[in-house]
């Protein structure tokens, strides 16, 4: 296809910037609007957010699988547009750089087996046979679903299927992730692999931004956590520090509620977040489920990570 | 309304065959320029659904339920050339996945499902719908639509196996296929659908058609009919509401096959032709005016007797075969699918009911054994048994070969020496002989019996007597025929389920790929088989949840209209499951090609087993010869 004019820019530029951005699924009601954010390459970023709140159509645009309404958005320093996507090098190049993660396995996982499920990606790019075999092989090593690569996705547990639909992502090398809701569904120790899979991503330079409703795995992967609210705009954006300590905020956008319960024979109100089980403001005595099972992984109670069946 | 293997002869099987490779080319390419590269994820949910769809019961009349086929309601959404593929990937994966429907007379199946079923409902919705997008006026032509679709493709169907007694037959007036001449089995076929089945298929057209009216009226969209043509859809129309009547009429459309024509062109006049007219006329002298055509009368009044005893005895059979909850999981020993201890679990919830099971739990059980038979053909095809062993393309194409000659066998002795063979396969692929033996011998080889045995009394096959029981005499080559028939029909069912339960979906997939198969075709039918087992899983849960929620009896109505809520509720489900699977391919690079990089490769076995294969089927043919029929 040969060198094409719209070639992504230097890595100078940031990976992606989002101005003014507002987007409307039907004439009147948006589902995203005025967001302005800024992501720039190698952070790790969580979008937290009610249910309805537009996460998803954020990580869609960002993948431009969606497009803005109105405002503009710029990936890898030029413009994300319906119409640059048309353009075979400059969607090749988009495509190579940024993979998604959507929420259900079962959508992403369209092919007969596993290991056609990880060459889809490469061979999609246009890569010769050798190179796509031994990109499947690395991905499958990374992720443990060595043996799993023969087996048609219907006969995979929750937890395998999210496997290989990483590993269907990773053949493609690409610089950022986009997790939609990456922990739901993942029992305990799943999420702990998948915490430490984000660190490995972290340490290699990998862009991750994540949507979720999940304020543990927010804290404990992200290094920057932006809000949206039922009303469909941006209202934090700061560490995870920052956020998650302004109580008032989150008890706005419904992500914790007072929560009465019983401690013995006294009765007390505090705040309780909705997630996996985790609740990051807690400060008497509650543990996440992902703090036990480090804990135990520390005193080598729990395998350290799950292998693959 | 599948037409299993060995009803049908060579000739009429194979042009059908053929005719569809044309049909399939064309409505690819009307999709692909319409759908775009959305046309795998779409086509697939699409195939998905109208295979769904025939998994839930409706109840008609009298507590008893069918299902439909749906062809019409997807020709409604998706247009008709998109259906012809939805529909016929539905039927392949009925025949390759599930064993229903035959593997030769696949062609004749798509065509009467898959072609005149969405066409005939399409155009005629559109003639009665006029401009109406919604409303009442709408929802009454889909319903109208979907019964004369369903009925024309029942006419077709009928007059397929309706040719086969004057294609084929022996000197002697044995048939070797379908044994009902044109004069039976169209009449047949049209009546029960006219009577039974169109019924079903208006109820559950209408209502899903009024379900998405009300929650999603965009799939239902219109684009505005082309005007010059109207007037030819009204004939066609014209033509298609006569057909039923023609086919009883004299001198029109279906009376050109009469006696005297089909006498002059094969030379051989079937004896019910002859016989029936006369047998009315001596019961019933005293209703018959001298101006009416008596053997017409005599038809129609057989016809509808004919159809009242293959549906009270298909219903009898099917009561006797449905088995209580978890009994089908645990036949001949496979193992038991975990989610019957769920079914299970519900079961012993349920309340007693009058009239056996509940209609949703009719439905689960289906859907809970449509799953079960997935996972053990799995299970089967992971065993290191003989066919497991060999190339999944040599595997399909010598199992496809010996199912051919199968039906180009006319002796009941080497027709015979075929099942053992596939009694040998099976227990050299460490298949579960029992299991297998009663599903080939069961449902398919006692349906034929069932359907054939009348044709074997002295009216409609003449010859010297074999048997007498009261009134009723078979004749030798009557009864020779439906042996033939329930022979053939074993020996073909036979080797076709060992290609089901001996291949896995994916090495299927890679046979056909290796065979040349366009990618878009086997990337959809790998995607269709995958949101079938998702949706499914739906249907189940909310059969199942729907069913842990009643106490008290519902009426058939009621039941009725959940039923047609649920299957608009999956249709919904289909389309917005297709849109993410297709951002998703779409986030991953997708262009509109989907190759795979797994090829099949021939070993010395391979070779061995291919020349083997032919020669035992020259061997067969030629054996056969010998032995005349």
């Amino acid at each position: 296809m040969g060198a094409a004019p719209q070639t992504p820019a230097a890595p100078a530029a940031p990976d992606f910037e989002l101005t003014a951005v507002r987007h409307e699924y039907r004439a009147g009601g948006a589902s995203l609007t005025g967001i302005d954010l800024t992501i720039r390459s190698g952070e790790h970023v969580a979008v937290v957010g009610a249910n309805g709140t537009g996460k998803s159509t954020l990580l869609k645009m960002l993948d431009g699988l969606v497009f803005p309404s109105a405002g503009e958005i710029r990936a890898f320093g030029l413009p994300l547009t319906e119409d640059a996507l048309e353009e075979p090098a400059y969607r090749r190049d988009f495509r190579a750089r940024v993979g998604y993660v959507f929420q259900e396995a079962d959508v992403q996982l369209f092919c007969s087996d596993a290991f056609d499920e990880l060459a889809f990606g490469p061979i999609q790019l246009g890569l010769s046979e050798d190179e796509v075999r031994r990109r499947v092989r690395e991905a499958a090593e990374e992720l443990h679903i060595e043996k799993l690569l023969d087996r048609p996705p219907y006969t995979l547990s929750g937890g395998e299927k999210k496997r290989v639909a990483i590993a269907s992502i990773i053949t493609m090398r690409p610089r950022v992730l986009l997790l939609d809701e990456p922990t739901s569904a993942l029992d305990p120790r799943s999420q702990v692999w998948l915490l430490d899979l984000l660190a490995d991503w972290r340490r290699e330079g990998r862009t991750v931004v994540m949507a979720t409703h999940d304020l543990s795995a927010a804290a404990e992967a992200a290094d920057r956590i932006v809000v949206l609210s039922e009303e469909h705009t941006l209202v934090a954006d700061g560490t995870p520090e920052e956020v998650l300590t302004q109580r008032e905020l989150l008890l706005a956008v419904n992500l914790i509620h007072e929560h009465t319960h019983r401690h013995a024979s006294t009765a007390h109100r505090h705040a309780h977040a909705h997630g996996a089980g985790a609740d990051p403001l807690a400060t008497h005595g509650h543990t996440s489920a992902i703090a036990e099972v480090q804990q135990q992984r520390a005193s080598g109670g729990v395998p350290a990570a799950p292998t693959s069946p | 309304m599948h037409i299993p293997d060995g009803y049908l002869g060579p000739q009429t099987y194979a042009v059908l065959d053929l005719l569809m490779v044309p049909i399939w080319v064309i409505a690819a390419r009307k999709v692909k320029r319409t759908l775009r590269a959305r046309q795998v994820p779409l086509l697939a949910l699409g195939s998905a659904f109208s295979f769904v769809l025939m998994m839930f019961n409706v109840p008609v009349i009298g507590g008893s339920t069918g299902h439909a086929v749906g062809a019409v309601l997807i020709a409604i959404i998706l247009g008709p050339w998109a259906a012809v593929i939805a529909v016929s990937i539905a039927l392949v994966i009925q025949a390759g996945l599930f064993g229903d429907g035959g593997i030769t007379a696949l062609g004749a199946n798509c065509f009467n499902m898959a072609v005149v079923a969405p066409f005939v409902g399409y155009y005629l919705h559109r003639l009665l719908a006029g401009d109406a997008p919604s409303g009442r006026r709408r929802i009454v032509a889909a319903g109208a639509a979907a019964y004369v679709g369903l009925v024309a493709a029942a006419i077709v169907a009928g007059v397929e196996l309706g040719l086969q007694p004057y294609l084929n037959h022996t000197a002697s007036g044995q048939a070797l296929y379908a044994p009902y001449g044109l004069g039976v089995a169209v009449p047949a076929m049209a009546l029960e659908h006219i009577l039974f089945f169109g019924w079903i298929e208006a109820a559950v057209t209408m209502g899903v058609v009024a379900a998405l009216a009300r929650s999603e009226p965009a799939l239902l969209e219109m684009k505005p009919a082309a005007r010059p043509l109207r007037w030819l859809w009204a004939a066609l129309a014209v033509l298609i509401l006569l057909t039923p009547i023609g086919a009883l009429a004299p001198g029109t459309a279906w009376g050109e096959w009469s006696v005297p024509q089909i006498k002059e062109a094969i030379g051989y006049v079937p004896a019910d032709f002859a016989r029936l007219g006369g047998v009315w006329k001596a019961a019933m002298p005293g209703y018959l005016t001298p101006g009416v055509n008596n053997t017409l009368l005599g038809y129609l009044v057989a016809a509808i007797v004919g159809t009242v005893l293959v549906v009270g005895i298909a219903l009898a059979i099917g009561a006797l075969l449905a088995r209580p909850p978890g009994g089908r999981a645990a036949v001949a020993g496979e193992p038991r699918a975990p989610r019957s201890r769920r079914a299970d679990l519900a079961a012993a919830a349920r309340p007693a009911r009058r009239g056996g099971r509940s209609l949703a739990r009719k439905t689960a059980d289906a859907v809970a054994g449509a799953m079960a038979d997935v996972l053990r053909n799995e299970d089967v095809a992971a065993r290191r048994g003989l066919l497991q062993r060999l190339d999944p393309r040599v595997r399909l194409l010598t199992l496809m070969l010996f199912a051919v000659t199968a039906t180009l066998v006319h002796s009941i002795w080497v027709l015979l020496a075929l099942i053992a063979v596939t009694l040998a396969l099976a227990v050299a692929s460490r298949v579960a002989v029992a299991s297998f033996e009663r599903k080939v011998w069961l449902s398919a080889g006692l349906f034929a019996l069932v359907i054939a045995l009348p044709s074997a009394l002295a009216w409609f096959t003449p010859g010297p007597a074999a048997l007498r029981l009261g009134p009723l005499t078979f004749t030798e080559p009557g009864l020779l025929g439906v042996a033939t028939l329930v022979t053939r029909v074993v020996a073909a069912a036979g080797f076709a389920l060992l290609v089901v339960w001996t291949m896995r979906w994916p090495d299927l997939l890679r046979a056909l790929t290796a065979l040349r198969m366009p990618d878009v075709v086997v990337a959809t039918l790998a995607m269709t088989q995958k949101q079938i087992l998702a949706l499914l899983t739906v249907v189940e849960q909310i059969h199942l949840a729907r069913e842990s929620r009643t106490l008290a009896r519902v009426s058939a109505g009621a039941d009725r209209d959940w039923v047609t809520e649920r299957m608009a509720f999956v249709a919904r489900k289909s389309m917005k499951t297709a849109e993410d699977v297709h951002d998703a391919m779409l986030s991953r690079g997708f262009t509109g090609a989907m190759p795979s990089l797994v090829r099949p490769r021939m070993g010395g076995a391979d070779w061995v087993w291919t020349l083997a294969g032919m020669a035992l089927c020259a061997l067969v043919l030629f054996a056969d010869r010998l032995a005349g029929p």
